[in-house]
């Protein structure tokens, strides 16, 4: 990304470099967590399934580096989240899932919604890349402005900027936040 | 006739500035589809932003969700 110094871990992950554990979890747990959701997990079963693809992914080593011949990042983590979650449903003692793991995602119309959740997971960290790209302040005139719906007004007075900055960051924001989103997505 | 600039818009169409420039800012987007095309980016912006802040919000929800082990392990 030629706009940040910080590499984001989308790009470590597709450059092959080594992820650290914490970073991985960080990021990937609420995305693994809204996907267990849409597979019907149970709270209990959605922290299973965290635990077992970290697991995979990380296979008893500290750090872990994605293999590229493996094809999209995105198709790799689906799968393996998809694999796990199914086999965890089989192990409900009432449930018969007579289908392959492909036939049961498909079946339910559960494609589309990983797309969905994707996007969600890019938009969110774009969000997080942004703050590596603005000014600290600008940031938070943006996040209180436009994120949280606080007055301007009351923005301006917060940061001790006056009202036309506030709209001036909101705008700067937005714009990164829309190169990033591009950046993030086409790099996908 | 200088044209209006994003923030200025932005401001113009929440109503976040002074009865006289608002009036005469209403006056140029009469007459100037340069600004009045800008305006409606501005408006489209706004879908953007609400996808953003939802967004942000579903994943913060569950982010801040505290697995049962960790959980456990606070309250004993
Ligand atoms: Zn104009």
């Amino acid at each position: 990304m030629a706009f940040t110094t910080r590499k984001s871990l989308l790009s470590k992950i597709k450059q092959g470099d080594e992820i650290s554990w914490e970073e991985f979890y960080a990021s990937y747990r609420p995305l693994i967590m809204l996907r267990a959701g849409d597979l019907g997990l149970k709270q209990t079963e959605k922290e299973d399934l965290v635990q077992i693809v970290m697991a995979e992914f990380f296979k008893g080593s500290r750090d872990f580096q994605y293999d590229r011949s493996r094809g999209r990042f995105r198709d790799y983590l689906k799968t393996i989240i998809n694999n796990q979650a199914v086999s965890i449903l089989r192990k409900r003692k009432n449930l018969e899932v007579g289908l392959d793991d492909r036939e049961f995602i498909l079946a339910n119309g559960l494609e589309q919604a990983w797309d969905d959740e994707w996007q969600g997971h890019l938009m969110n960290m774009a969000m997080d890349e942004l703050k590596n790209c603005v000014e600290p302040v600008t940031y938070q005139a943006f996040y209180l402005y436009a994120m949280q719906g606080q007055k301007s007004g009351e923005v301006a007075e917060f940061l001790n900027m006056s009202v036309n900055s506030i709209y001036v960051a909101k705008n700067r924001c937005l714009e990164q936040l829309k190169k990033i989103i591009a950046d993030v997505s086409e790099s996908d | 006739m200088r044209h209006y600039t994003t923030e200025e818009l932005d401001r113009y169409r929440n109503g976040d500035m002074n009865m006289l420039i608002r009036i005469s800012c209403a006056g140029h987007l009469k007459q100037c589809s340069t600004c009045r095309n800008l305006l409606e980016t501005v408006k489209q912006d706004d879908q953007l932003l609400e996808k953003v802040r939802n967004n942000l919000a579903r994943f913060k929800a569950v982010s801040d969700e505290i697995p049962e082990n960790k959980a456990a392990h606070h309250t004993s």
